[in-house]
């Protein structure tokens, strides 16, 4: 071999790998598979019996394995908080119909070991309800009490709950404009004390924002994360257009908050996708695991289009992921249109929309739980899960 | 042969999938793979120096492109803005005993800003060498510490970039005379390790990434009439980066 020869066998290799290369990482979406349950359509709640806070239905959804704290001693169970739908129509209005509309919500619970068979825990509230409505003068729960957010903080539950003084959507078109944030605590998780002495109206939790701000409307559908030596809620916020999107509070304590303005529309940290995303119509009702010190990861709903009467119509779940559980970064996942999760075959019980995920880390299991609705309106409970 | 099983190595790093699921992990990427390029290779064949020399180089780190992109956003990385950048270094050779070779080395680059990025950038490094004949042997251990400001998040800040990193490799080399002129092709195998923390302007978070991997080097050192050095390398951290690395340099005896 000459020189030359040496040479160029040498240097080949490096002309051959002259093509360098950065192997930056790429994103995998979350593969969610809903679970059917024994309830009607694949839900895993149906509706309760005749006469019970929750005769309509059930929705508005939070849930968590709660260990060491259920009725029976077994040790750990999924403790699953709900809203429910009575069968009153207290208005007297027929063009609301016999769904959910103008019937009253309340909160209730139940148990289940495997996470798809489920018990109700009967309370003592109205209906069997473990939270019944406000009673007490001018009460911004007055009228309906529902999507609990349920805490186990050390040895007590705190509870945040949207309520409101008027129906939802009774008469057609006005939606509930009235949604206020409440509090609650509890030191079985069963048995609830309100407490009406928040900075917001009537005792609620929070104050709306002023004109122009992304909650100057309403508030209501939080997450509370105990996140170090501070409380972070992730609160849903609604403009005077009728817009939801997420906004953040702090605490120190779980009780006095102090809003966060975010970096986005109207102040808020979660805002609406551009024309033709799934979530141009709203972006809201925010659940968030904090999964490493540098790892926040928020589901949460999101509409199209707004419905025929305004407001957030259909729904599915998006995603985003944060850094410091502050600035999020919406992630596209395995759905047509980048949605987590999206309504189900017609038959099913979300066959229309889904709203309110609730999601935790359950060994080694991604656990979603989420209210869906069909085209009656009837609202029930699923359960999708993904590998961790 | 040799040169066969170099390639295959170097190929089988680079096309090691890397693969994530979340946002986090291609900004930790982002950050392994601006600290590896920052990382002292070899870029020196083994028991290069007899004791008293001094190699005075310049070097061009290349840059390869990298993609920007978390989650739905996209961030300015190396590559937008330069496809390479030069790094002074200095070794000398010290005594050593027979069949032996040692040296030390430094590289210091002062925090200019060029094109809106910065880098003080300190590197030192020590090898030993056995060199009984034109087959020499080396182990070689390195550590540097950089603090580099750029526009990463946004165009108009000044991100900021803390990068720790240490190694050691073991390489081989070859040493052919070509009168006037030496050739010598080398291969390294080695372990880096790293700690950057990057820190975002803006709102002053703060995101930390560790990694350790190998690091694989094959280059060819060309010395001219004893004086004039040239070297070309190619890098590999698999997983993260191939990338080459080139070296001109002055001996003075």
């Amino acid at each position: 071999m000459t020189p030359l020869h040496r040479l160029a066998t040498a240097v080949a290799p490096l002309v051959a790998l002259a093509a360098c290369h950065a192997d930056t990482a790429s994103l995998e979406p979350i593969a969610w598979q809903k679970v059917a349950g024994p309830g009607p359509g694949g839900s895993v709640l149906g509706p309760g019996a005749t006469g019970d806070f929750d005769e309509r239905g059930n929705f508005t959804v939070r849930a968590f394995r709660d260990v060491g704290a259920v009725q029976d001693g077994s040790g750990t169970k999924i403790r699953l908080y709900y809203g429910g739908s009575d069968a009153t129509a207290d208005t007297g209005d027929p063009s609301c119909g016999t769904g959910i509309n103008d019937s009253h919500w309340r909160i209730g619970l139940a148990e289940s070991a495997d996470g798809v068979n489920f018990t109700r825990v009967r309370g003592t509230e109205t209906g069997g309800s473990i939270l019944d409505l406000g009673t007490q003068v001018g009460a911004f729960d007055s009228y309906l009490a529902y999507r609990p957010f349920v805490l186990k903080d050390g040895a007590v539950y705190r509870m945040w709950y949207n309520g409101s003084t008027k129906p939802f959507n009774c008469p057609p078109g006005t939606l509930a404009n009235d949604r206020r944030i409440g509090y609650a605590d509890s030191t079985d998780g069963v048995g609830w004390t309100k407490h009406y002495d928040g900075a917001g109206p009537g005792g609620s939790v929070l104050p709306l924002g002023a004109k122009g701000e992304l909650d100057a409307q309403q508030v209501g559908y939080v997450w509370v994360l105990h996140d170090g030596d501070q409380y972070k809620m992730y609160y849903s916020a609604n403009d005077e257009l009728n817009y939801w999107r997420v906004g953040l509070a702090v605490s120190s304590d779980a009780r006095t908050w102090t809003k966060v303005r975010g970096k986005l529309a109207n102040g808020s940290i979660l805002d609406l996708g551009p024309p033709g995303s799934f979530d141009a119509a709203c972006a809201y009702q925010p659940s968030v695991v904090k999964e490493t010190d540098s790892l926040y990861r928020m589901w949460y709903r999101g509409c199209q289009a707004p419905g025929p009467f305004g407001g957030p119509s259909r729904g599915t779940i998006g995603y985003a992921e944060s850094n410091d559980g502050i600035t999020w970064v919406k992630i596209p996942q395995n759905g047509p249109l980048g949605e987590a999760i999206t309504a189900g075959a017609t038959g099913s019980f979300d066959s229309v929309g889904l709203t309110t995920p609730s999601v935790f880390i359950d060994g080694s299991t991604w656990t979603m739980y989420y209210a869906g609705f069909d085209a009656n309106g009837v609202f029930l409970t699923g359960l999708a899960r993904a590998p961790r | 042969m040799g040169a066969r099983l170099v390639l295959s190595l170097l190929l089988a790093g680079a096309s090691a999938a890397a693969s994530a699921q979340t946002m986090l992990d291609q900004e930790r990427h982002l950050i392994d793979i601006h600290s590896l390029l920052l990382d002292l290779p070899p870029l020196e064949a083994p028991g290069a120096l007899p004791p008293g020399r001094l190699s005075v180089g310049l070097e061009a780190v290349t840059i390869p492109r990298i993609d920007g992109t978390t989650g739905t956003k996209r961030q300015i990385t190396a590559s937008d803005r330069t496809p390479l950048f030069p790094r002074p270094r200095l070794a000398l050779g010290l005594p050593a005993p027979e069949g032996f070779r040692a040296m030390v080395g430094a590289s210091y680059i002062p925090p200019v800003a060029i094109r809106d990025v910065s880098t003080h950038y300190g590197a030192a490094e020590a090898a030993m060498a056995w060199t009984p004949g034109p087959l020499r042997a080396g182990l070689r251990g390195h550590l540097l510490y950089a603090t580099s400001r750029s526009p990463v998040t946004e165009p108009a800040t000044r991100d900021a970039l803390e990068t720790w990193e240490y190694g050691a490799d073991l390489s081989a080399g070859w040493s052919v005379s070509l009168p006037p002129a030496t050739l010598e092709p080398y291969a390294a195998l080695g372990v880096v390790h790293l700690r950057g923390r990057f820190r975002v302007t803006s709102d002053g978070y703060v995101l930390r990434s560790q990694y350790t991997g190998a690091a694989l080097d094959a280059g060819l050192r060309f010395v001219f009439r004893d004086r004039w050095e040239g070297v070309a390398e190619v890098e590999a951290y698999p997983g993260r980066l191939v990338h080459t690395n080139f070296r001109a340099g002055y001996l003075f005896h």
